[in-house]
């Protein structure tokens, strides 16, 4: 589990705020490919960590949501702000011939993949075709 | 894409060349053309903070890992320049493709001198956040008024 170290030197290091504040909702960018055997989907979530990533599947719709670390602005000025602290929030219907019991996801860089596998029994068979 | 952006202490910041100016408004553009064709978000976007001692800018630098940051300070402007790409699957087929490779520099004027020796930058869960400190000679100094 990772753990916020309270460190005295930096002036502002980002921290993750709780599931319960109430961050706007952005659409983070996604890249969706698939091949015979799965579909991935990768997402940039800057900011947020393996822990603050949560991924549901509820009645075939995969729902990613991210909680970044954000800056607690306390006794500091904004100068420049070109992004607002925001939760990542994206949906997605899944095929039917997807395995939603076995999806694997991974962060790394605040990108997000997730790989969808497909169903054993959905993928192309050959079937021969015997002589009479 | 290259973009170049200035900042100063005011909130309403002022740009000093025309470059730049254009510069911020082609940004400004290509980010609401990417909010209304795709509904995503940009990538390294960027915002700054100070308070009387020291100046922390945050910036949203998804897939890039450390070895491909790079940050300056000369004289008063801190640079970060950042690049990613992506990698295309060997096989398979898009069904969806918005996140973009890209090569990014950017520049923030800073508010006040800074001593560079304390500066301290962390790449995070693509998050970058550099914070500098404002030079000792530099801070307010209250001056005591003696009684005659």
């Amino acid at each position: 589990m990772f753990q916020l170290q309270k460190k005295s030197a930096p002036v502002a290091e980002p921290t993750t705020p709780s599931k319960e504040s109430s961050l706007p909702s952005v659409t983070p960018a996604v890249d969706i490919w698939e091949d015979e055997h799965r579909v991935v989907v990768e997402a940039d979530l800057p900011g947020v960590s393996q822990e603050g990533v949560e991924i549901s599947v509820h009645r075939g719709v995969l729902t990613i949501t991210g909680t970044p670390r954000v800056v607690d602005e306390g006794k500091l000025q904004p100068i420049y702000r070109e992004y607002r602290p925001a939760r990542f929030v994206r949906s997605f219907t899944l095929a039917d011939d997807l395995d939603d019991q076995s999806v694997t996801a991974k962060m790394t860089d605040g990108v997000l993949r997730i790989e969808l596998p497909r169903r054993a029994d959905s993928k192309p068979r050959r079937i021969e075709v015997q002589a009479a | 894409m290259l973009t170049t952006s200035h900042l100063s202490g005011s909130p309403s910041y002022w740009t000093s060349d025309p470059f730049t100016e254009i510069d911020r408004v082609l940004r400004a553009v290509d980010r609401a053309w990417l909010d209304a064709s795709a509904g995503a978000r940009d990538s390294s976007l960027l915002n700054a903070y100070h308070d009387n001692d020291s100046l922390v800018v945050t910036t949203e630098l998804p897939g890039v890992s450390a070895n491909d940051i790079s940050i300056q300070i000369v004289g008063d402007t801190l640079s970060i320049e950042a690049k990613r790409g992506l990698t295309a699957p060997a096989e398979g087929r898009w069904l969806r493709r918005e996140r973009r490779p890209f090569s990014t520099a950017r520049t923030v004027q800073l508010p006040f001198r800074v001593d560079s020796n304390t500066a301290t930058a962390s790449a995070k869960d693509g998050l970058l956040t550099v914070t500098v400190k404002r030079a000792a000679e530099d801070r307010p100094r209250t001056v005591a008024i003696q009684a005659s």
